[in-house]
């Protein structure tokens, strides 16, 4: 398992935008690929190349094109191998019964997005932080 | 004959309603009766007279079988009658005298009445003359030229002197409507006699025997003997008998008229007696059973034709008021202004009935056509009618001033009141009004003295039949059945449409509702989909910011500043839609905490001591705790503090204070401040109203603060106040349930 690597599912190219600069900024060590289509993402979790490069940590956006991030938590949870990688989900809802669906389907934590990219820019790295170690 | 005699059971009367007038226990002296059980056909009475036919003491008669005085012929038919019907009359002759007797099967007696034979009866001319009277009545539409005709049929077929019709009104007083008459005699026509003179008993005898003679009103009647003994105290029932002897006060009244002899006529339309036609002749006048039958049908065929062109008339009435209310229904449901389509152009409510003015109050809002009383006292009639124990939906009445006293400055314009209720709360109506018809009425005698006391023991009918003229006053004309139709099926109209209408508001509210629910959706999420630009515009602003503010002019540095500042003014805004949403969308999560704690914690949380040091908050320890939602509690504590900590700020001295009192039961909590206040008068709605701002931009804010902390007070189904003065500050007040 490589150490560094970091798999983000988010389909807002400004978010995307701005999380890559916090990443380059802040958390250089970290290799971060993006995903911006649901399809494209099961389709990723499935294949060979992730087997062989589990990412340390998954964040997951629920509103994501063509499949939903619930649907993705699901299927990546179905793997046995996957169960460890930590997900976090990142929303813009704060819907109460999207909350309780991602826990009860395996998420790790639900935040929801910060309002300004100064927020974003302390919450980020916090996480990365906290849930790289927490599996290591 | 001294008075004892004629009043055998002490009928010496205070009212001749209670007089027995069908076991007088006599008959007229121009007939003659035996009454039989109609079983075993033992005499069991017989009338003193009778011997003159049988040529045998009536002692002789009684408790003999009738066959022994009958043969077989006579009393085969009798044995088939069935319970009060009459048998064919037939003729029998005695001592070489033809009488007619007419038998008839009443309360278990068999009756037979004698009367003298008339030789002139002729069965072809008799129904030659019904047919004219058909065809005749047939041809008249007036009821009063049909009255004219009958009177004078019936003066011309049958001689007597005097005819009348004699119409009854709702109290049973009647006035002459037609009247034939000798051209000697003074007339009568248009008097009007109490309903004392033809008491309800003597009425309901009419109804069940349409025609009666009284042949010599000056011959006395025959007593009748019983087998039984004292014929009294086991009276024969006459009440079908035709010629039983009329009652002594009756006897009287007539005498006291003049009246030698008399027929009367019922006129019956739907089972209630219409009128009657009275027929007086100055001598004794005996009218046979042939006659009396042509009397009867002519009588009926009068009555049938004045109840069909009552009933055409009516139909015309109603037709025309129908078409009249289908002009309004279509007006109000053109626009659904009832009140307005009742009563606002040529063709209105008043025309529904022939009232002279009308009115309808409906939510609070009166309109009048034509002449009423004024909206005040209608509402008073109203409210009055309101209180009526068990009224139906509807009142009316011709004298309203008379039952209620009160209104009695009202009888010029409403001595006719019609109220119909549309709702059982009585609160809308529709009334009519008709004013008052002064009208002189013409009674035959003083109806007061109908009867006159003579002496102690008796009381003896009015002597004096000269025209006794009253004014009325306080009546109006009265109110028709078709008015009363019309009335009612308006009130249905109107129901309907009102109900209709209910529906449709209420239908429109379900839609307006899902709209707004929809609305409400939509804005949270709308609010929430703008975060995800905003953060770009907020983060490539914070980018330029952090790299390449150093290459700026002061104008580009100021610029980014002020697109940061925004993006968080709208971060702000998003946050307030977002909180407002949520209360409508959340259910209530009811706790008991302490509400000084909350305050306390929003102190700290708000940093209060750091961001405005001048600010001294007191907090009442004593306050008690709050049975509420904890979260939305403390969303409208943050917000009333907020409010306060802002608009206290430029004070020199800034105090708010955090408390409660408890008035009538019930406790309000308040937060009050001394800060800039506002003109409650001018502004207290509008505090409350989404994105209203009292204020300019140098108090940040977006106007949904105290929208939110009235929908959460709302919510917990309690009250929020404000009081406050410009100047000197705001407390506001809210209550939980």
């Amino acid at each position: 398992m490589k150490s560094n690597h970091v798999l983000a599912i988010e389909d807002d190219e400004t978010d995307i935008t701005l999380m890559k600069r916090i990443f380059q900024k802040q958390l250089p060590q970290y290799t971060v690929k993006y995903i911006c289509d649901g399809e494209e993402a099961i389709t990723y979790i499935q294949s060979q190349e992730f087997r062989n490069e589990m990412p340390r940590l998954i964040l997951l956006d629920i509103k994501i094109p063509k499949v939903n991030g619930l649907e993705i938590l699901r299927s990546l949870r179905r793997n046995e191998e996957y169960r460890s990688i930590p997900v976090v989900m990142l929303s813009s809802s704060d819907r109460e019964d999207e909350i309780e669906l991602s826990y009860h389907l395996g998420a790790n934590s639900y935040i929801e997005k910060p309002k300004t990219f100064l927020e974003l820019c302390k919450a980020l790295p916090a996480l990365i932080e906290y849930w790289t170690v927490y599996n290591r | 004959m001294n008075s004892s005699s004629l009043y055998p059971k002490e009928v010496t009367l205070t009212n001749c309603d209670k007089e027995p007038i069908h076991i007088l226990g006599k008959i007229q002296s121009c007939g003659y009766l035996i009454a039989a059980d109609s079983k075993t056909h033992t005499i069991t009475y017989c009338s003193e007279n009778t011997s003159e036919l049988l040529d045998k003491e009536a002692s002789a008669i009684l408790g003999k079988k009738l066959s022994v005085f009958f043969d077989d012929e006579t009393l085969n038919p009798l044995n088939k009658l069935q319970p009060e019907e009459k048998a064919a009359p037939q003729k029998l002759s005695f001592k070489g005298v033809d009488y007619l007797v007419i038998p008839h099967k009443y309360q278990g007696n068999l009756i037979l009445e004698f009367e003298p034979f008339q030789a002139d009866e002729n069965p072809y001319a008799h129904q030659l003359y019904l047919s004219k009277i058909v065809s005749e009545l047939n041809a008249v539409d007036q009821e009063q030229d049909m009255c004219d005709l009958t009177a004078s049929l019936i003066k011309e077929s049958f001689g007597y002197n005097r005819v009348m019709i004699y119409r009854f009104d709702a109290n049973w007083d009647g006035v002459v409507v037609s009247e034939q008459k000798e051209e000697s005699m003074e007339s009568w026509l248009g008097l009007r006699y109490p309903a004392s003179d033809i008491p309800q008993q003597a009425r309901k005898l009419f109804l069940k025997q349409g025609v009666r003679i009284i042949a010599d009103v000056k011959s006395d009647p025959i007593p009748i003997q019983a087998l039984s003994g004292d014929e009294q105290e086991n009276p024969v029932d006459l009440t079908q008998s035709e010629l039983r002897a009329s009652s002594p006060i009756h006897i009287e009244y007539l005498e006291n008229m003049g009246v030698g002899a008399s027929l009367t006529a019922a006129i019956i339309s739907k089972g209630t007696l219409w009128g009657l036609i009275a027929c007086h002749h100055n001598s004794p006048k005996f009218i046979s059973y042939y006659k009396r039958q042509s009397c009867k049908f002519l009588t009926q065929v009068f009555s049938s034709r004045l109840i069909l062109s009552g009933a055409n008339q009516m139909l015309q009435k109603i037709n025309h008021t129908a078409e009249i209310r289908s002009k309004l229904l279509e007006r109000i449901s053109k626009d659904w202004k009832v009140v307005e389509g009742l009563t606002a152009h040529d063709i209105n409510m008043l025309h529904v009935t022939e009232a002279h003015g009308a009115a309808v109050l409906l939510d609070g809002q009166i309109k009048c056509v034509g002449k009423t009383p004024d909206d005040e006292k209608i509402i008073e009639v109203i409210e009055t009618l309101a209180q009526i124990e068990h009224l139906d939906s509807y009142y009316f009445t011709d004298s309203f001033s008379k039952e209620f006293e009160d209104f009695s400055d009202l009888k010029k314009v409403a001595s006719g009141v019609l109220c119909i209720f549309l709702s059982s709360s009585k609160k809308d109506a529709l009334l009519w009004f008709k004013p008052e018809k002064q009208e002189t009425v013409n009674w035959a005698g003083n109806p007061d003295k109908s009867v006159v006391s003579e002496d102690k023991v008796r009381i003896s009918p009015r002597k004096s039949f000269e025209k006794w003229s009253v004014l009325q006053r306080g009546h109006s004309e009265p109110w028709q059945e078709y008015e009363l139709a019309a009335a009612e099926a308006l009130k249905q109209d109107i129901s309907e449409i009102i109900l209709e209408k209910y529906e449709e508001v209420k239908a429109l509210n379900i839609k307006l509702e899902r709209a707004y629910q929809d609305l409400e959706t939509f804005s949270y999420s709308v609010a929430h989909d703008l975060r995800a630009p905003l953060r770009g515009i907020d983060g490539f602003a914070q980018i330029l910011k952090e790299d390449y503010y150093e290459h700026l002019d002061s104008f580009g540095k100021s610029s980014i500043e002020t697109i940061l500042e925004s993006a968080t003014k709208m971060n702000q805004l998003i946050d307030d839609i977002l909180e407002y949403s949520r209360v409508s969308q959340v259910n209530l999560s009811r706790g008991r905490f302490s509400l000084q704690k909350v305050v306390a914690n929003l102190i700290d949380f708000l940093n209060v001591n750091v961001e405005f040091p001048k600010t001294k908050i007191l907090v009442d320890s004593e306050i008690p705790d709050v049975f509420a939602d904890q979260r939305m509690l403390t969303q409208v504590m943050q917000n009333l503090l907020t409010n306060a900590l802002k608009y206290s700020a430029h004070k020199p001295q800034p105090l708010i204070e955090i408390g409660f009192e408890v008035d009538a039961g019930k406790t309000y909590y308040f937060v009050k401040d001394n800060g800039m206040g506002f003109d409650q008068e001018k502004h207290s709605q509008r505090i409350f109203q989404l994105f209203n701002r009292l204020v300019g931009k140098e108090y940040p804010g977006s106007g949904v603060g105290l929208t939110i902390v009235e929908r959460i007070i709302k919510k917990h189904n309690g009250r929020l106040k404000v009081v406050s003065k410009p100047g000197e500050g705001s407390t506001f007040f809210f209550t939980l349930d």
